[in-house]
C-alpha cells in the first residue's frame, strides 16, 4: 500500500515538472522529464495491461466465485479499454513511449504478484483484492490530477476521462469485494 | 431506448408496457448487462453496441449489470 502511495507521488512529481516546462514555452528542452501524449498513452495502457496479468493470476489461483467474476472484468475491460487506446493513437500517429511512471508501476506490479503467488485460499483472494484496491486508486487519482489535465489530444483525453469513469467503478467493485472478504 | 454511458443506465423511458422492445444502446468501450433481479430479462450489450430486446413480463424490474454492481436501473412495464 505504501508503495502504491509513492508511486501516485512519483507520477504527482512528474506532472510538477511537466507543469513547470509547460510554462517555459516550448522552445528548449529542459532536463525535466516532460509528460506528453506520448508517456501518457504509455502509462495508461501499462496500467491496463498489468491489472490484466494480474487478473490472469487470480484466475489460476482463486476459486471464489466472486473473485473470479471480478478478475474476468478485469480481463475483459482492460483488454478492451487497451484495444481502443491502440486504436487511438495509431490514429494519432503517437507512439507511447516508455517512463519511469510506467516502469515503476510495472516494478510494483512484478514485487506484488511473486509476492502473492505464494498464497492461496483466503489469503491470496484478499491480497489480490487488497491490490486491486490499491492499484485502481493510485491510477485513479493519476488520471484525475495528473494525466487527463496534461493530455493534449482532445481524444486522447476524452479516452482517459472513459477510463476514469470504468476504473471508478472497478475500484468500488474491490472496495465491496474486500468488505465480503473481511 | 436506454443508453448506457461512462459506467451508467440513462433514465428509462415511462409508460412501458408488455410487448414493448427496448434498445440497449452501449456507448462505452466496454461490455455492459443488463440483468432484471427477477431473472425477467439478461441481456449482454457488447462494447459500443446496441442490443434490443422485448419486454416480456409485466410489472417493476430492477435491473443491474452482471460485471458492474455498482450499475442499476428500474424499468416499469404495464400489462
Ligand atoms: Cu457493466
Amino acid at each position: 500500500m505504501l508503495r502504491v502511495m509513492f508511486l501516485g507521488m512519483a507520477i504527482a512529481s512528474s506532472s510538477l515538472a511537466a507543469a513547470s516546462n509547460d510554462n517555459s514555452s516550448s522552445a528548449a528542452s529542459t532536463q525535466e522529464t516532460s509528460i506528453g501524449d506520448a508517456e501518457i498513452a504509455h502509462i495508461a495502457y501499462t496500467a491496463g495491461q498489468l491489472d490484466v496479468v494480474a487478473a490472469q493470476q487470480a484466475l489460476e489461483r482463486s476459486t471464489n466465485k466472486d473473485v473470479r467474476a471480478f478478475a474476468a472484468t478485469m480481463l475483459r475491460d482492460h483488454k478492451a479499454v487497451n484495444d481502443l487506446a491502440l486504436a487511438l493513437v495509431t490514429k494519432l500517429g503517437v507512439t507511447p513511449q516508455a517512463n519511469p511512471v510506467s516502469q515503476s508501476l510495472t516494478d510494483e506490479a512484478d514485487a506484488v504478484r511473486a509476492r502473492i503467488a505464494k498464497l492461496s485460499g483466503k489469503a491470496f483472494d484478499r491480497a489480490y483484492i487488497d491490490r486491486e484496491v490499491g492499484f485502481h486508486a493510485a491510477v485513479n487519482e493519476a488520471l484525475r490530477s495528473t494525466l487527463i489535465p496534461a493530455a493534449q489530444h482532445p481524444e486522447l483525453k476524452d479516452l482517459l476521462e472513459q477510463g476514469l469513469a470504468l476504473f471508478s467503478a472497478h475500484q468500488q467493485h474491490a472496495e465491496d469485494l474486500a468488505r465480503e472478504l473481511q | 431506448m436506454i443508453s448506457i454511458d461512462r459506467m451508467k443506465f440513462d433514465s428509462v423511458p415511462a409508460n412501458l408496457k408488455v410487448g414493448d422492445t427496448i434498445r440497449w444502446v452501449n456507448r462505452d468501450a466496454v461490455p455492459h448487462t443488463a440483468t432484471a433481479r427477477d431473472r425477467s430479462f439478461d441481456i449482454t450489450i457488447p462494447g459500443n453496441s446496441i442490443r434490443e430486446m422485448k419486454i416480456l413480463k409485466k410489472g417493476q424490474h430492477e435491473f443491474f449489470c452482471r460485471f458492474h454492481p455498482a450499475m442499476k436501473g428500474v424499468l416499469s412495464a404495464a400489462p
